[in-house]
Parts: C-alpha cells; sequence; structure tokens
C-alpha cells in the first residue's frame, strides 16, 4: 500500500466495515488503555485492552444524514455555552469590599450589635448575631448563597473577585456556591473551610468542635494538622484545633462508623494504628464501595496502614487500570494513591461547573435547611 | 452540558495525547474545557465549536510542551495492569512512532487507534471534512506502518 494508492481498501479504518485490517484491530488493542476515561461515568475497560469496536459492523451508507442531529446538538450546545459564558464572567465580578445582599432574616438578627430590621447588606467586617429564634439568609457576592441558623456568629473578612472569606465563631452554617475552587472560604475556630465547587452545611460551637456535611461537589478543611478532602454524601466531625476526624459516607453502617472512630480516637491520642489491629479488622468488614472515601483518607494520613490488609481491600473497592504502589503508600509519597482518588465515584474537582445546579436560586432548599433544626 | 463534555472530551484528550504524556493529556483535558467556557464569547460561529475546541487544545499541548519539564511522570503506569510487558513496550513504541509523525496524521490516528473513535465520528467531532480526514488516517496509517515494520521508532523523540 502507498501513501498515494487507492483508499478504498481502508474501511476497517474509516469505519470498521469488515473485513478486519489485522494491523489496526492490534494497534487499538494496544493503544485503548490510553485513551481517554469519563470518571464521572462507568470508566471503559479497566483491565483487559479491548478495542471500542473490535467487532466489524455492518458499512453505513446515510452518514451526512446520520450526523446531522449530532452537528445541531453541537451548535445548540455552542450557543448555550456562549450565553452561559457571559453570565458566568459576569456574576464570578466582585467589586473589592461591595456588601453583600441580605435575602431573608427572621427572628433575633443583629449586625454589629444593632437589630438588622430593615438592614439590607453585609459590609466588609460586618458580624451578624442571630439570637435562639433567628436565621439570615445572604447572596455570597454573585456567586452563591449563604444561610445562618439560629445562635450564630459571622462576621464577613473579605470580598472581592476570586476570594471571598468569613468567619463563623459559632453556629449553623449552610452554604451552596458555584464558582472555581477556592474562591469562598469559612474561617473557624482551628481550622479553615474551602469549597471546591459545592453544597456544604457545617455546625460548629465556639471551640471550633462541630460536624461539617457536604452535600454535592467536594469540601477541603484545613488545619495545622491535616488537609481533609470531604466530597458530596460525606461528612466529618470537626475537633477545633486538634486534627479533624476522616471523612465518611453518610449512609455508613453503625459498625462501620464505630471502627473508624475507635481509629480517629487513637490518632487523637497520638498512638499508631495498627496495620492488622482489630480496629481495622472490624473496619473492613463493615466497609462498602461507598465507604472507599474513608479508607483511602486513612490510607493518606495514616500511611502505615497500607502494611496491612486495608491495601489488598481498598484495591478491591476501587479497581483501576493503573497501579498504586504498595512501598510508595507505605513511604508517604501522597501521588501515590492519586489512581484510587481518581477511581472514587465522585465528581472530580476541576469539573466544578458541571454542578450547574448550585448556580440555581437556592430559596426552597436554604429554608428546607433552616427548618430542620426546628423540625428534628 | 455533561453529555456534550463526553462526547467531545475524547477529542481533546486524543489532539493533546498526540504531542504530550498521558499523564499531562488527563490533567490537560480539563483545562483545555475551562478556558472554553471562558472564552466562549470569543466564538462567533457556533458550527465552528469543534475546530474551535481542538485549536485550543492544539494550543494547551504546544503550551505545555515549551514548558519542557514535564507536569507529571512518565506515562507507563497508565496502561492496563493486565497488559504483558512485551504490550506495554510495543504500545509506547507505537505511541511514540505515530507522535512522530506529521501533526495532520498524529491527530487523526490517535483519534482513530487510541480514542477509538471512528472516520465519520472524527470528522463531525473536529470540524474537518470527512474527506481529509479518511486521506489522513490513510497517509498516516501507511506511514505508521512504514515505520514500525523497519524498526524505526523515534526513540527518543518522547516529549
Amino acid at each position: 500500500m502507498s501513501g498515494n494508492g487507492p483508499i478504498r481498501d481502508d474501511d476497517y479504518l474509516w469505519d470498521r466495515s469488515s473485513p478486519v485490517d489485522e494491523d489496526v484491530a492490534r494497534l487499538e488493542r494496544l493503544l485503548s488503555p490510553y485513551a481517554y476515561r469519563a470518571e464521572r461515568g462507568p470508566a471503559r475497560d479497566s483491565g483487559q485492552a479491548v478495542p471500542r469496536g473490535s467487532q466489524p459492523v455492518p458499512r453505513r451508507r446515510s452518514a451526512r444524514r446520520r450526523w446531522r442531529p449530532v452537528f445541531a446538538a453541537a451548535a445548540a450546545f455552542a450557543l448555550c455555552a456562549i450565553g452561559l459564558s457571559v453570565w458566568h464572567g459576569q456574576r464570578l465580578e466582585w467589586e473589592a469590599g461591595q456588601p453583600w445582599r441580605i435575602v431573608a432574616q427572621r427572628g433575633e438578627v443583629r449586625i454589629d450589635g444593632r437589630s438588622a430590621a430593615g438592614v439590607a447588606t453585609l459590609a466588609t467586617a460586618g458580624e451578624i448575631r442571630t439570637g435562639a429564634d433567628g436565621a439570615l439568609r445572604l447572596r455570597v457576592a454573585g456567586i452563591g448563597e449563604l444561610a445562618l441558623g439560629e445562635g450564630s456568629t459571622l462576621r464577613l473578612i473579605e470580598t472581592r473577585t476570586g476570594r471571598h472569606r468569613v468567619q463563623l465563631q459559632e453556629g449553623r452554617l449552610w452554604a451552596r456556591v458555584w464558582a472555581p475552587p477556592g474562591q469562598f472560604g469559612v474561617g473557624m475556630p482551628g481550622a479553615e473551610v474551602y469549597d471546591l465547587g459545592c453544597e456544604f452545611e457545617i455546625e460548629s460551637d465556639a471551640a471550633g468542635n462541630g460536624i461539617l456535611t457536604v452535600r454535592s461537589g467536594w469540601v477541603q478543611i484545613e488545619n495545622r494538622w491535616h488537609e481533609v478532602l470531604v466530597p458530596q454524601g460525606a461528612t466529618v466531625r470537626l475537633h477545633g484545633d486538634a486534627p479533624p476526624g476522616t471523612a465518611r459516607d453518610l449512609g455508613a453502617s453503625a459498625a462501620f462508623r464505630a471502627a473508624l472512630d475507635a481509629i480517629d480516637a487513637i490518632e487523637a491520642r497520638g498512638g499508631d494504628v495498627d496495620p492488622r489491629g482489630a480496629e481495622v479488622q472490624r473496619l473492613i468488614a463493615a466497609s462498602r464501595r461507598e465507604d472507599a472515601i474513608s479508607l483511602l483518607s486513612l490510607l493518606q494520613r495514616h500511611p502505615r496502614i497500607a502494611e496491612g490488609p486495608l491495601f489488598e481491600h481498598t484495591a478491591r473497592l476501587l479497581p483501576t487500570a493503573a497501579t498504586v504502589d504498595r512501598a510508595e503508600v507505605i513511604a508517604g509519597r501522597t501521588h501515590a494513591l492519586a489512581p484510587w482518588w481518581s477511581a472514587l465515584p465522585y465528581p472530580r474537582m476541576k469539573h466544578w461547573w458541571l454542578q450547574w445546579p448550585d448556580a440555581l436560586p437556592a430559596g426552597n432548599d436554604a429554608e428546607v435547611w433552616l427548618q430542620s433544626r426546628k423540625e428534628g | 452540558m455533561d453529555a456534550l463534555y463526553r462526547a467531545f472530551a475524547p477529542v481533546v484528550h486524543g489532539v493533546l495525547l498526540s504531542h504530550a504524556q498521558r499523564a499531562d493529556a488527563d490533567d490537560l483535558t480539563q483545562d483545555v474545557f475551562e478556558t472554553a467556557l471562558r472564552r466562549l464569547h470569543e466564538l462567533r460561529d457556533p458550527a465552528a465549536f469543534p475546530g474551535w475546541l481542538v485549536r485550543i487544545a492544539r494550543h494547551a499541548a504546544i503550551d505545555a510542551r515549551r514548558r519542557r519539564t514535564p507536569l507529571t511522570g512518565v506515562d507507563i503506569e497508565a496502561v492496563s495492569s493486565a497488559a504483558t510487558h512485551e504490550d506495554r513496550l510495543d504500545a509506547e513504541r507505537s505511541l511514540r512512532a505515530i507522535r512522530a509523525l506529521p501533526e495532520a496524521y498524529r491527530e487523526t490516528l490517535v483519534l482513530r487507534l487510541v480514542e477509538g473513535l471512528s472516520g465519520p465520528e472524527i470528522a463531525e467531532r473536529t470540524g474537518l471534512t470527512a474527506g481529509s480526514v479518511r486521506v489522513n488516517l490513510h497517509r498516516g496509517m501507511t506511514l505508521l506502518r512504514e515505520t514500525l515494520a523497519a524498526g524505526h521508532d523515534t526513540r527518543g523523540s518522547e516529549r
């Protein structure tokens, strides 16, 4: 075959029509593991390199007509996306120090010590206090909404394009933000909480003890001990300036939670977790695939656990084409765990913009959350 | 949006993989879509979206190459752990040979052989005509067969 020869013999190369070209099929098989894999959906081949379409398909004759709807879909997407882009760019822009708009309030709410009745905005350095029956909702610049429950104290620290920070001294906070990771942050006694494109809620006392729950996307908690990543559908305990707990799925069984608490308690006492100890064995016995976030977090926080059966168990829960090197994990090289992080069944942080429902008005959800304490 | 992201992500990844290592291509795929989202107001003709996206991907790959140091490590672990050592070597040699081809052949072959798109799918999702894609596939494959047969695997050309 020459470069200028007839191309009618390349049907398999063109559209996989039979007969199969063995050279092409072999290259497909060899190279398919390098293909893009959608992390948000079911992974294509994770172990065996089977080329897509290795079975010959009948020759297709009306290609132009068949692809017309796809062209139309792409054009429609582009049109929608142009509008989205303009809107998105506008909502990210925020003049430094521009006050945040208060959406609603009820009960006892004070701003800088004075009644907030009739007050429409919160300025930088302004402090909100809600009483036992108080609640307030306000816009987070142009990127989202925040609700503050009863008995809470919150200060607006900084607001400008790309950076919006509040300090939650105590109380209950709910936030829904649609923006690139890290633009919105909540300071707490002993820790910082960063939105990575999501919806989350925090409940904390004045010492920073409490709980954080993520409803969509991811949140990162930082204190002087650890960085903890918490995905949607998971929760984590906060212990002031002591190490935060290990992230756990909201559906984790009581046995799993008890085993995880026991391991967290060992860390809190400054002890070492035995990789083959009873706590780890109980954790493995009670774990489901949804609990992989906890196992992975433990391997990152306590690399020596990888010496025991938790390593194999995690590998079974998170099958991946790439190899995770046990020695690298034990040595504390956190990048070694990257294939398992990628295999977790959550949206990728870099895909924050796919969490577009978080950009929708939050009115009813915020109200439902504010009511939840009264009813619960 | 998610569905269309899925439809175009293999194209972006394939173009990137034509120029960069696998691990970098994975990372840059997300960056290309974020760049596209930010710059969508520059796109005047929605029908030009596929070609416009490919150009952004190409520029991202070239920028990454200019940085010289790879964003991440070697990509040998990208290959299935189930693959034999010989298969892994053959895959790496084949990919190096594809990357050494002229750009038009290189990108089209990666989309076909690595990403698993058919010729019509490549045409639809890159904005190229079906005729151009068919010629690129044919000539690129011919050159690739010659290169591999000669054992001339362009060793050392890995970026």
